[in-house]
């Protein structure tokens, strides 16, 4: 049955002016002590964020820090396969837990001078550059959908959420770019 | 996670499945394996809510859809339909199979439940040991689960209904149980019902009455197994 190969479809693709579903991604979970981890994952060839709420960038993958011990690695759905043995190899004997969940996470883009306006819509942060610069990232809340937020320019962000929360948030956005248009 | 239940599940998933022995000897009854599913990795449980030969295939998210049409595609040739969760809870009902919340309430033990059967009986100790030796959690007169067959085929009980011993009682009547689950069962051409009734196991085969708004209705206690009792069908 080689010939029958399924292909990812994301839930509910959705976009309006200034934002879009992102295509499917290659999203882990990563649980382990940073300090130890760090230079394994360097010599590989993946990246690990040292500082609180920030993401570092590596080649194709991102690591975003979510919490002391809690890192969500992001990269394309073609590297998805590679990651999970470059990973192990990389923390062998240290303590760790690598969870994939590529198909719980949905991603929406948004792009130019009014990103920051919807997001404050329904986001608590401070969206502020001083306050939240470029690479910042946080686990937060899209009115009562829990996200993650990760600014990747002055304006443009990535917001990420659990799938089932994809038409929750993006409504709410489509509400939102209605109301600015 | 796609269910495919019936006789012929095996012969319309092996096609499908890669990297994973269906076979009865390498998979029995209850066994899970990982292989890959339409090409995509999944975990494939032989599992069964419906008491025929069955499996339960997860696949990430995404995946859902396109493998969900090739099961449906691959089933055609088979006869195969798309079934909902109220022709689940006829099948599973008509196995006696409880749904914990309907059948099933805070205050049943697992005796009550009829699976006595599934706590060990060998061990020293275990959370929730000490409860389930209180003399009011032994006491045989506790509500129990039973089957319930209407003297009357067609006649569906409503859920919730009340259960008295006596006949032709006057409120407020004596009550020993009530009605979990009700359905009209086609492979058996008739209403069943699960119930909860104060020493059931022992009353099996006495008639019972169950106040209804058309009047009261005659039931018979049986084993709550209504359907295939050997269990037999899950092998295909």
């Amino acid at each position: 049955m080689a010939e029958l190969h399924a292909v990812r479809r994301p839930p509910a693709p959705a976009s309006a002016a200034g934002w879009r579903t992102l295509d499917p991604h290659s999203c882990w979970s990563l649980r382990v002590d940073l300090a130890a981890a760090a230079a394994p994952l360097a010599a590989t060839g993946l990246p690990l964020a040292a500082t609180a709420c920030r993401a570092a960038t590596l080649g194709d993958w991102s690591a975003l820090w979510l919490g002391p011990d809690e890192q969500l690695l992001v990269g394309p759905d073609s590297a998805h396969g590679q990651l999970a043995a470059r990973t192990s190899s990389a923390l062998a004997g240290i303590a760790h837990s690598l969870v994939d969940v590529s198909h719980r996470q949905a991603a929406v883009e948004l792009t130019g001078p009014g990103a920051t306006q919807l997001l404050a819509m329904a986001c608590p942060l401070d969206l502020d550059l001083a306050q939240m610069p470029v690479g910042f990232c946080s686990r937060t809340v899209y009115a009562k959908a829990e996200i993650v937020l990760w600014r990747q320019e002055a304006q443009r962000f990535q917001l990420q959420c659990w799938r089932s929360f994809l038409p929750y948030v993006t409504g709410l956005l489509a509400i939102g770019s209605r109301e600015l248009a | 996670m796609i269910a495919v239940q019936g006789p012929k599940a095996r012969a319309v998933l092996e096609p499908l499945v890669e990297q994973a022995d269906l076979s009865p000897a390498a998979m029995p009854h209850m066994a899970m394996t990982r292989g890959l599913v339409c090409g995509v990795p999944a975990m494939i449980f032989r599992v069964s809510f419906t008491g025929e030969l069955g499996y339960e295939i997860n696949v990430p998210a995404d995946f859902g859809a396109e493998v969900w049409r090739a099961v449906w595609e691959a089933g055609q040739a088979h006869g195969l339909c798309a079934y909902g969760t109220e022709a689940m809870h006829v099948l599973r009902a008509e196995k006696g199979y409880i749904i914990v919340g309907q059948d099933t309430d805070g205050t049943m033990t697992p005796d009550d439940a009829g699976v006595g059967w599934a706590v060990g009986k060998n061990k020293t100790e275990f959370v929730g040991m000490v409860s389930l030796r209180k003399p009011a959690l032994r006491d045989p007169n506790r509500k129990q689960l039973v089957g319930l067959l209407t003297a009357d085929p067609s006649h569906v009980l409503e859920e919730g209904s009340q259960i008295t011993a006596l006949p032709g009682q006057r409120p407020p009547m004596k009550l020993v149980g009530h009605v979990t689950s009700s359905y009209y069962s086609a492979v058996l051409g008739r209403s069943i019902a699960l119930a909860v009734v104060a020493g059931g196991r022992a009353r099996i085969g006495e008639t019972l009455y169950v106040p209804t708004p058309r009047g009261e209705s005659a039931v018979t206690v049986t084993q709550p197994v209504f359907y295939d009792p050997k269990g037999e069908r899950l092998n295909g």
